[in-house]
């Protein structure tokens, strides 16, 4: 049968091997690294001889030698080890890191581990260390401002509010771009599950969230299409490679951290604070529900302290009418928001023996947002074992389940979203009615009655205290995720492993709007229940082999077999019975819906690496695809090769050429191009079903089936099209990686180029087709980039170090074409769209009229209302571009014996954001810019009439700010078009080692840190912190900030302990 | 134990790969809305959207265009003087194409292979009707290219004659399939006729003798084959062929919704003096508050109800078409006057009043000595208020002889919609004053 199975895979990897060995003892074994993990490519060499190896990248490696000889093994990053060949044929070491560690091996797609050396593309990693600095709730937080070419952006503020991950650039104009997130070597839904529209609701969380960090142990990320081509269609965005924490051989280890973490709001929208609520200068109170703040001036106003259901202290007077009236003070709007307190435990167990290791890990995290109530609150229970049953087989686990829950405030686009409610609100009215502690007083929010306290005597946006307490979006997410593996060594060049992964989870939701919610007058409830399950499994054959000393080869052969269902249930209930009742039984009318969604994925694939004194490297992969969701019969077919997604990478380490010296340390040359696919279609695009009919003519509200108890169906106007496939994503990249003065230097390079083909867009056809719209693969995205990693050892002394690490990263996206006859593609969030032509996500909208010579044209009719001020031009245009025009990460660590500071400076040049918020509060007379209300001046611009240059003199006045169209409210968006550059200190770290101090041998390590984020920012942008999203982690459409939550700066202590 | 191991790994490698097919198949099978549905849940759908259609834009644009009614706010004051543009047009084709014609050829389809034959036709009769309709507002319209889905996403444009002999041919198809054998299903979710195939039968000549008529320039042979089709159709307004609205809101007719949602549209005064004239009876259900828009005291307007049945083809039209054909004919004035005179009736009756019909007609400029066409027309345009029909009536003939609101022209057609401008090129290029092809006038 061995040999049967030698020739079957001789002749499929044509391939012929000759192995010879000299007369001495086989010496077998596996080198492991300090967490237990295999090493590969570690070189071992029989002392005092030329006789050597290298182990196979499952660690292991076998070697000819005598009894007595010893073996040295020797790896860059590790201390070197050595063992005497004893009467036992085998040895299997575990080498510790040296001080030295230079992160040399890294985890490339389906968890493979290569030497850096031998990568053709760029790969880079984070460490626990790094992760745990950043002191984030989720790990992809951690990597803002970490790795090049990753773009991290957090939602919101909010506790609970997820954040999103683009790895250069977008791939899919309509899909997600978010990359593939593998843990232990299967796949983590990352999703986040919108209930309802983007652009209102809370800020929910992404899946990925319900890791927790510290049991992260590195996290790689595979950025480009070489890098992530073994997951075929799924590769197009990009990997997330998460490895999880270990145990390892040894004592047992006990580790606890605990961190106590304030935060507040880092950043409020720039509100005037002069003029009080009202009117044309005229004081009007609360029961007029006047909106805006276009009252007197508060310098001369006093409250009268008549009896008024609205303040306490009275009503506003213009002057001091008796002489003894309290003068008017401004009431501030922000204090609803208070310093959040984030605690965070983690408890760890882990050790091992000859044969078995584990680890057993519990951590809790409890995060009291900066909005009363706002929390998030994450239990997980990870555990990891590994067991090695004999020299040939072993089997590991990993699995954590997680609970996590949430309660969210209303926020955005919504008359219940905080924000909007609140900057609203005049400097006259106190949402607070006088209270210190108002989110817990009901009548700081509501009347004797129950009718809502607010502004606008009723009408208008709900009291911000009022949603805190009478809106609340709670959920509940219990989850699994698990993966079991084993690995069994056929022969010394055949390895067989096999990984099951598992991922399920149960996503509760509650939305609830109490009777008088100004969302829902008669108060509504919403129950969402996703039930998510995924199975992801691996099975592969692999090996290396020597050809000859100079010549290494290795490959790798495998499937992939992936399921995911997806069950979803919503029920709405609405006109409820009584007030404050939170339940489904409360509602009159219910409505519900229950839809499954389901995707298979089999994929086949291939690894080839050839390696040529240790200076060449080439690696060829390839992967054949079968998807469920396509509806070809050739998909099914084995003899299909329709989703085939190859690359090929090559590594040429030229410093073995040039040879080593004191300058330069090491130099590589690497080179790839790949074919990966992304933005597969949806379950069941590719057919279509029926629907229940709905009627109208666009100017009625028309008529919904059943009509009069009669059932009517109609064919979905939206056509399936059974020819759809994914859309292919073909890059090359161009990388430099070289370490100078004894690698005291390092610097990394990538230049990468990417054309996205064949988007799938739900595209308008004409009607004469019967059809409304259809799925079409049409649309090209481009991206191009360049990215520079750069790490200096400044200061290298014994006592006092300096290392500096900079990130560089500039690159965008084309949107080359959409489809034919399609100019735009909205993305959400009021302005975003894609334009052909242009870079992804533009902001789309209003702008003021101009001449051929760009002069704004003023109006000089003297009968327009609008005498003297611009003209708003009627065609909407590109205003203004979200992507930066590059960024940077400072990353300083200075260390001085036991002390270590580190501190992330980010810049953020270019890219811009429309102020959504100031937009609609310059109508209220709220922004700051209404401040110079009553301002006279001449417009710069050119007089419609005749084209000579204005003169005439214009008033800034409430007409202007909310009346004329350019400005609050009106169709003209670009003057609200801001500038989102940015510096900020993402974070700062201090942190000092007590063990030496405590010197104690109960403990390994003790430890203090402090830990700030965004403790300083600075920015152009006149709204909430800029790194903000309105529509959510999931959607494409960024740029957009309509009353959103601010974002947070936090300051922590922490202590770890391991002993 | 090696050997076993082998054996295993390796066959449940290529187990793996050989059950690849039974792993996907099905996976992708809609399970979250029905993939086959029945010709009886189709069939309210087609039935209710060509009559909320029919009596929503066209009949609102027709009834302004012949000065019945007239827009008198927003983008309806603009309608009113002419002021529209391509993109205005888009919802009449996706409510025509996509959600009329398209689920009525489903029907057919589906119902021709199960040999339910009364389905069939009645799906035709619907269908040769909403093409009617297209062809006379734009002419020419993609039809044998047409409904292709993305199998072609441009179809060609085919011409209003051709358009024609498919709706006729289709309404004589029908009426065979109406009169065969119900295949052993009978007719349900039929809220026009309730399965009562003969009606059926008469509202398939009813729309073939407009069609007859529509083409009566085209060559005089048509008005004698309208006459025909007449009398094979409707034996009294019980016959009519309309689609009666509920009285509850989410059930309430075209007009009415419009009138509460919108309400930009009134009285005209044009139809308003020539009725004073007449001292019409009619005409105070027909005004609603006779002063501003619908949108006042649209709960109380007497024509436009919550539950109005709304007509497509009707007796008393018939009866006026008679007459027309009769004069085309040189048929004899008492034939053309009995059509006539029933026509009156038939439009008294239907609006119950009945009583008022003697005095009515009693008046000379009702009955006067010689019936000429100026007569039938202007009581056709009286009687069918906002039906589309006056439209083609006032194209083919000038009559009522009107004066542009605006301009010096009234719109002879509507424009092609802006989506197919967009998508489909080829899409002819016209005006809003060109005229469709039966309008040699």
């Amino acid at each position: 049968m061995k040999t049967k199975l030698n020739r079957l895979l001789t002749l499929i990897l044509v391939l012929v091997v000759h192995i010879s060995f000299a007369q001495q003892k086989e010496i077998t074994g596996t080198v492991s690294d300090q967490n237990g993990l295999p090493l590969p490519g570690v070189n071992i060499i029989v002392q005092g001889t030329t006789n050597g190896t290298q182990t196979d990248f499952d660690g292991n490696y076998s070697i000819r030698g005598a009894t007595g000889q010893t073996l040295l093994f020797t790896y860059i990053g590790q201390k070197t080890a050595s063992k005497v060949i004893g009467t036992s044929s085998s040895i299997s070491i575990q080498m510790d890191e040296s001080a030295e560690t230079l992160d040399e091996v890294v985890v490339t797609a389906l968890g493979v581990k290569k030497e850096t050396r031998a990568v053709g593309y760029s790969v880079q990693a984070v460490s626990s260390e790094t992760i745990s600095k950043s002191n984030a709730n989720d790990a992809l937080s951690a990597l803002a401002g970490q790795a090049a070419g990753v773009k991290i952006t957090s939602a919101s503020g909010s506790a609970g509010a997820g954040t999103r991950i683009v790895i250069r650039g977008q791939t899919s104009l309509s899909g997600d771009n978010q990359a593939l997130m593998i843990v232990d070597g299967v796949r983590m839904n990352n999703s986040q599950n919108n209930s309802e529209g983007r652009t209102a609701g809370v800020a929910g969380s992404n899946r990925g969230m319900d890791i927790n960090p510290a049991d992260i142990e590195t996290i790689n990320v595979l950025k480009g299409g070489a890098a992530a081509a073994l997951y075929g269609v799924d590769g197009g965005n990009g990997v997330i490679v998460i490895t999880t924490k270990k145990g390892a051989p040894g004592k047992l280890k006990v580790n606890v951290r605990s961190n106590l973490t304030f935060s507040k709001a880092n950043k409020f929208p720039e509100l005037q604070n002069t003029f009080v609520q009202g009117s044309g200068g005229v004081w009007a109170g609360p029961e007029t529900g006047t909106s805006g703040s276009w009252g007197p001036d508060k310098a001369n106003l006093f409250w009268d302290g008549s009896d008024y259901a609205y303040d306490n202290n009275g009503r506003i007077v213009e002057g001091n009418t008796t002489g003894n009236l309290t003068p008017f003070t401004p009431y501030d709007v922000f204090e609803v928001f208070q310093t959040g307190i984030t605690t965070e435990n983690s408890f760890s167990i882990s050790g091992g023996g000859d044969n078995t290791t584990f680890r057993l890990a519990y951590g809790k995290t409890s995060e009291q947002g900066i909005v009363p109530k706002n929390d998030f609150d994450r239990n997980t229970l990870n555990f990891s074992g590994s067991a090695k049953v004999n020299d040939k087989f072993s089997i590991n686990m990993s699995g954590t389940y997680t609970n996590s829950s949430s309660y969210r405030i209303q926020q955005g686009s919504n008359t219940s979203g905080l924000m909007l409610g609140l900057l609203r609100t005049p400097i006259s009215f106190d949402n607070s009615n006088g209270f210190a502690n108002a989110q817990n007083e009901v009548s700081s929010y509501e009347f004797e009655d129950g009718s809502q306290r607010n502004y606008r005597g009723g009408g208008g946006y709900d009291n911000p205290y009022w949603v805190i307490n009478n809106a609340p979006y709670t959920d509940e997410v219990n989850r699994f995720v698990g993966s079991v593996g084993i690995n069994y060594t056929i022969a010394d060049w055949i390895n067989f492993s096999g990984n099951v992964g598992i991922d399920t989870y149960a996503d509760d939701r509650v939305q609830f709007f109490d009777i008088g919610s100004r969302t829902n007058t008669a108060g509504a409830l919403i129950l969402d229940n996703y039930a998510y399950r995924h199975t992801d499994n691996y099975f592969n054959f692999n090996g290396n082999v020597d050809i000859s000393e100079d010549l290494n080869f290795g490959y790798l052969l495998g499937t992939n077999i992936y399921s995911e269902e997806q069950k979803v249930t919503y029920v709405e209930g609405s006109d409820l019975g009584i007030k404050g009742f939170n339940n489904i039984t409360n509602a009159a009318t219910v409505q519900s819906d229950y839809d499954v969604f389901k995707t298979k994925n089999v994929g086949f694939y291939g690894q080839l690496d050839f390696g040529y004194k240790r200076m060449l490297y080439l690696t060829v992969t390839g992967r054949q695809d079968y998807l469920s969701t396509l509806e070809d019969p050739e998909n099914f077919s084995l003899k299909s090769v329709s989703l085939f997604y190859p690359s090929a990478s090559l590594g040429f380490v030229f410093s073995e050429l040039t040879g080593t010296n004191d300058f330069l340390s090491f130099g590589k040359l690497r080179a790839s191009w790949a074919q990966v696919g992304a933005g597969a279609p949806s379950s069941y695009a590719t057919s279509t079903a029926y629907e229940t009919a709905d009627i109208g003519d666009g100017w009625s509200t028309g008529i919904t089936f059943p009509f009069n108890g009669t059932a009517g169906f109609q064919i979905n106007d939206d056509l399936g099209n059974n020819t759809l496939k994914p859309s292919t994503v073909t890059s090359e990249e161009l990388g430099l990686d070289l370490r100078l003065f004894k690698n005291r230097l390092t610097f990394d390079a990538a230049y990468y180029h990417r054309l996205a083909k064949d988007q799938i867009l739900a595209v308008p056809i004409a009607k004469s087709t019967g059809y409304d719209s259809s799925f079409l693969n049409s649309g090209e995205l481009e991206t191009t980039g360049f990215e520079v990693t750069l790490n200096a050892k400044i200061v290298d002394g014994a006592n006092f170090k300096y290392n500096l690490g900079i990130n560089f990263d500039k690159s965008e996206t084309i949107v080359n074409s959409l489809a034919d006859g399609v100019e735009s593609q909205f993305l959400g969030g009021f302005v975003a769209y894609n334009i052909p032509g242009e870079r992804f996500g533009q902001i789309y909208g209003g702008s003021f009229l101009r001449d051929d010579a760009g002069n704004i044209v003023i109006d000089d009719d003297p009968t327009s209302g609008n005498y003297g001020l611009q003209i708003a031009d009627p065609e909407l245009r590109v205003i203004g571009d979200p992507t930066p025009d590059f960024t940077f990460g400072f990353n300083n660590t200075f260390t001085y014996k036991n002390l270590s500071l580190n501190f992330l400076l980010e810049w953020k040049q270019g890219g811009e954001m429309w102020n959504g918020t100031d937009w609609a509060l310059s109508f209220f007379g709220r922004s700051k810019i209404t401040e110079n209300r009553g301002e006279t001046l001449v417009i710069e611009g050119v007089k419609q009439s005749d084209g000579s240059a204005n003169d005439i003199v214009a008033t800034l006045d409430e007409y202007y700010y909310a009346s004329s169209g350019l400005s609050g409210f009106g169709s003209v968006d670009e003057a609200f078009v801001q500038s989102t550059s940015w510096l900020r200190l993402r974070t700062l770290n201090l942190s000092y080692d007590l063990t030496s101090a405590i010197n104690s041998d109960f403990f390994d390590n003790v430890s203090l840190t402090f830990t700030g984020n965004n403790l300083w920012l600075e920015t152009p942008y006149t709204g909430v912190d800029p790194e903000t999203s309105l529509t959510g982690a999931g959607s494409n459409a960024q740029g957009v900030d309509y009353f959103n939550n601010p974002g947070t700066k936090s300051y922590g202590l922490g202590i770890n302990l391991t002993f | 134990m090696k050997n076993i191991l082998y054996k295993g790994l390796f066959l449940s490698l290529l187990g793996i790969t050989m059950s690849c097919d039974p792993f996907l198949e099905g996976t992708n099978e809609n399970p979250n809305d029905p993939t086959a549905v029945s010709s009886a849940a189709i069939l309210p759908t087609v039935q209710l959207s060509l009559a909320y259609n029919y009596n929503a834009n066209f009949s609102r644009v027709s009834s302004m265009w012949v000065q019945q009614v007239e827009g008198l706010d927003r983008q309806w004051a603009g309608f009113n003087s002419y002021t529209t543009v391509a993109s205005d047009r888009s919802g009449d084709w996706s409510d025509f194409y996509v959600d009329v014609i398209q689920n009525a050829n489903i029907i057919i389809e589906q119902s021709t292979e199960d040999g339910y034959n009364h389905y069939v036709g009645s799906a035709q009769v619907l269908k040769a009707f909403s093409l009617m309709v297209m062809t006379d507002y734009w002419n020419d319209i993609p039809y044998t290219e047409a409904f292709a889905g993305v199998e072609n996403l441009q179809p060609v444009y085919d011409s209003q004659a051709s358009i024609y002999a498919e709706v006729h041919s289709l309404l004589s198809i029908a009426r065979s399939n109406l009169a065969a054998s119900d295949g052993g299903l009978a007719l349900s979710g039929d809220l026009i006729y309730f399965g009562d195939t003969s009606l059926w039968i008469k509202a398939a000549h009813a729309i073939e003798a407009k069609a007859y008529l529509h083409e009566g320039l085209v060559s005089a042979s048509n008005y004698s084959a309208a006459l025909t089709s007449i009398e094979n159709a409707f034996d009294s307004s019980a016959d009519d062929f309309k689609f009666a609205f509920g009285t509850g809101a989410a059930t309430a007719s075209p007009w009415y919704q419009f009138n509460r949602d919108r309400g930009d549209v009134g009285f005209n005064s044009t139809l308003g003096d020539v009725m004073d004239g007449l001292a019409d009876p009619r005409r105070d259900i027909y005004d609603g508050n006779d002063e501003d828009t619908f949108l006042i005291e649209y709960d109380e307007h007497e024509f436009f109800t919550i539950d109005q049945a709304v007509d497509m083809a009707t007796f008393t039209e018939l009866m006026f078409a008679k007459a027309e054909c009769l004069l085309a004919t040189g048929g004899s004035q008492a034939d053309i006057s009995e059509a006539y005179f029933t026509g009156i009736e038939s439009s008294f009756s239907s609006l119950s009043l009945d009583a008022e019909y003697a005095t009515y007609i009693a008046q000379v400029e009702v009955s006067p000595a010689t019936l000429t066409l100026e007569d039938v027309i202007t009581q056709k345009w009286i009687a069918l208020y906002a039906n589309p029909e006056c439209y083609s009536d006032w194209r083919r003939t000038g009559l009522p002889s009107l004066t542009p609101v605006s301009g010096s022209a009234i719109p002879t057609r509507f424009l092609y919609p802006q989506t197919e401008l967009d998508l489909n090129p080829n899409v002819p290029s016209v005006t809003l004053f060109e005229k469709v092809d039966w309008d040699t006038n």
